[in-house]
């Protein structure tokens, strides 16, 4: 049989069809006009340099006497959580009972450059679940980290046990090496001493057109075709629209923290290892004492799920569940799926263990 | 670029328009196969009449929105390309995939235009982003020493050295993609499940680009020249700078290392601060216990917390 039947003829109906379809998704993005983030109303609680720690107003009543705090990556924005109505862990997670905190890193500049990772964690996280911690006069509240932001808890949750009560990490790269991970194997001859040095904070632009590159024919290509199929519907633009905002809004990354995690997280691969020093402190997960529930998407091309999937090797609990998603990095807090599987799992681990 | 009106003009009359575009222009590529000289698509091009719609009927673009049209517009115009070069083996042939040997053709015209995307993508991306944020400065205003103006030189080359390493790791990149191709179809054809639109090719060839792209960048050999180009790229960047600073410093001004001497330090008395507010803030709630008052918390206060509530927020 022969693989293609596709007639010259029928080709040039296609490109007729699909020039048109084009001129009309142009269209619809030009009368778009500007998309709205954020779905759920939020107020900011306390304030530090650029960091903005907000609790997000309740929505159904709070079940959960112990607040969460989500700990984002420093990499890409947080609204990401809370994209719009229909799309939105946050919001599902206050309908599930519990009273959401969220740190918003903001966008550092050049006066941020010699922030350190142990500002990060020792200093802004810490001081952020503390406040907490007083609003509530608890002495420990659960913590959920996003990607990068789960390995920050991480060694958080190692420093300060006694502060954390169950700990959540989503997507989170635990062992740098594990798996097919091409981020860490690209990163492995690269002299980050010399970036640093050189560029001060590393752009965000830059990290964006990496993560590119892991899919290139996909992400900068595919992806647009298949745009122009879904244009002619105003709503499905705008979702597109929404997500497109949030890929390419990427903070710069504090030269610093970056020259840190990069040499001994990605390249050293400390963490597993319990060489990551903070401080005057070596992060032992084995001080991760608390019920841990880790979540990892089975199809992450950022985080391999083995990179996550490690972690029960190496943390301490006794309490320790993990659940595989069926979807990838981003799909595990934007897809209709994960909004139906994340949050109640996540609500009821945490009610059994309240 | 034009400022954009408040209200975009797309009337109907700006899509009557652009639908006569393409019904002239599809028309004028229906022409009989021996009219068009052999192998070639109709001129113009399909790609370069999106170019010239694009130029000629697109009204001003939004400004928060002309990157993306952009994008869209440049995949467009990938795709129209893409059907060019496989409609011309096509034509070529005698309007048909009836044999192997003209659907073949087909796929080596795809692998032709094709297998230079990948490459083009990255030297696209290496004079788009990575050039901006690493390409050296100026030398500056003074006259250089003539060691750094040598060691400029000797950092430019190892530079293009590396970086021509890294382009040439992707030249047989469309080599490797033709042949997943091959292999996917033949699969699809013992599948009774022939491919019937350019689309449905297209999405082919993009499984087929990542899977040999995958394996190739999976690579340590890949790992260790994409570093090499790096660390050449950075290390060619770090000298222009050095040398920008010596001659800003020559002239009084403020330089790169002083000002990063200064941003440390703040944040070293900024950590201090912190330690110290925190120890007052202990020693506070000690006092209070010996007094008998009430216990204050030990935990930082939020200075400057906003109270407004926003029920939707429009990120910046």
């Amino acid at each position: 049989m022969v693989p293609l039947q596709i007639s010259p003829d029928r080709i040039l109906e296609e490109m007729r069809d699909f020039g048109i379809r084009l001129n009309q998704g142009l269209r619809t993005l030009g009368e778009l006009g500007d998309v709205e983030v954020g779905a759920s109303a939020k107020e900011a609680i306390y304030e530090e340099d650029k960091l903005v720690l907000y609790r997000f107003r309740p929505q159904a009543k709070v079940t959960n006497p112990i607040p969460v705090l989500i700990v984002y990556a420093l990499v890409n924005r947080p609204y990401m959580l809370d994209l719009q109505e229909d799309r939105s862990i946050i919001r599902s997670l206050l309908r599930g009972g519990l009273d959401v905190y969220l740190i918003d890193w903001g966008y550092p500049d050049s006066a941020d450059r010699y922030l350190t990772l142990n500002d990060y964690i020792n200093g802004y996280i810490d001081r952020c679940v503390d406040v907490i911690r007083d609003r509530h006069g608890v002495e420990a509240i659960n913590v959920m980290g996003v990607c990068q932001g789960g390995t920050f808890s991480l060694c958080y949750a190692a420093l300060h046990p006694k502060k954390v009560q169950n700990l959540i990490t989503t997507v989170t790269p635990v062992d740098f090496h594990a798996g097919t991970n091409l981020l860490s194997q690209w990163a492995r001859h690269v002299d980050v001493d010399l970036v640093v040095d050189t560029l001060g904070n590393v752009p965000g632009e830059m990290l964006n057109w990496t993560y590119l590159t892991l899919k290139p024919f996909r992400l900068t290509g595919q992806k647009y075709l298949d745009l122009v199929n879904i244009l002619d519907d105003p709503i499905q633009a705008r979702n597109f629209v929404r997500m497109e905002k949030w890929v390419f809004d990427s903070p710069d990354q504090a030269g610093e923290a970056f020259r840190q995690f990069m040499k001994d997280f990605y390249q050293r691969n400390g963490l597993i290892k319990g060489e990551v020093r903070l401080g005057n402190k070596t992060v032992d997960l084995g001080q991760v004492s608390m019920p841990v529930l880790n979540i990892f998407a089975a199809q992450d091309h950022l985080v391999p799920p083995a990179a996550s999937q490690a972690l029960k090797r190496h943390v301490g609990s006794k309490d320790y569940k993990a659940i595989e998603f069926p979807g990838g990095h981003i799909g595990i807090y934007v897809s209709g799926k994960s909004q139906k599987l994340i949050p109640p799992a996540i609500c009821g681990w945490l009610a059994d263990r309240s | 670029m034009a400022e954009a009106p408040k209200t975009p003009p797309w009337g109907d009359d700006w899509m009557e328009a652009n639908r006569r575009y393409w019904d002239a222009w599809t028309h004028f590529g229906e022409q009989p196969a021996e009219r068009a000289a052999p192998g070639k698509p109709p001129e113009p091009g399909w790609a370069e009449a999106a170019d010239r719609w694009w130029k000629v009927m697109t009204p001003p673009v939004p400004p928060g929105s002309r990157e993306l049209f952009d994008r869209l517009m440049e995949q467009g115009k990938t795709f129209f390309r893409f059907g060019e070069a496989f409609a011309a083996s096509a034509t070529k042939g005698g309007g048909a995939f009836q044999s192997q040997n003209v659907w073949q053709q087909g796929l080596r015209a795809i692998a032709e235009q094709w297998g230079k995307a990948p490459f083009d993508f990255f030297q696209n991306q290496n004079q788009n982003p990575m050039e901006r944020f690493f390409s050296a400065p100026a030398l500056g205003f003074t006259r250089e020493s003539q060691e750094q103006g040598q060691e400029m030189v000797r950092l430019t080359l190892a530079y293009q050295q590396a970086l021509q390493a890294y382009e040439m790791v992707f030249q047989n990149l469309g080599t490797e993609t033709f042949s997943r191709l091959q292999h996917r179809l033949g699969e699809r054809a013992e599948r009774q499940e022939p491919v019937m639109t350019l689309r449905a090719l297209y999405d082919v060839w993009v499984d087929s680009s990542e899977e040999a792209y995958l394996e190739l960048v999976s690579t340590e050999s890949y790992a260790e020249t994409y570093g090499k180009m790096v660390n050449a790229l950075m290390a060619l960047k770090h000298h222009g700078r050095a040398v920008m600073d010596q001659a800003v410093g020559a002239v009084g001004l403020p330089t790169r290392d002083g000002l990063a001497t200064l941003q440390k330090r703040q944040q070293e008395l900024r950590r201090e601060t912190v330690a110290l507010r925190r120890e007052l803030a202990e020693l506070r709630a000690q006092l209070d216990g010996l007094k008998g008052k009430p216990r204050r918390p030990a935990t930082p206060r939020p200075r400057g917390a906003r109270k407004k509530s926003r029920s939707r927020s429009k990120e910046a």
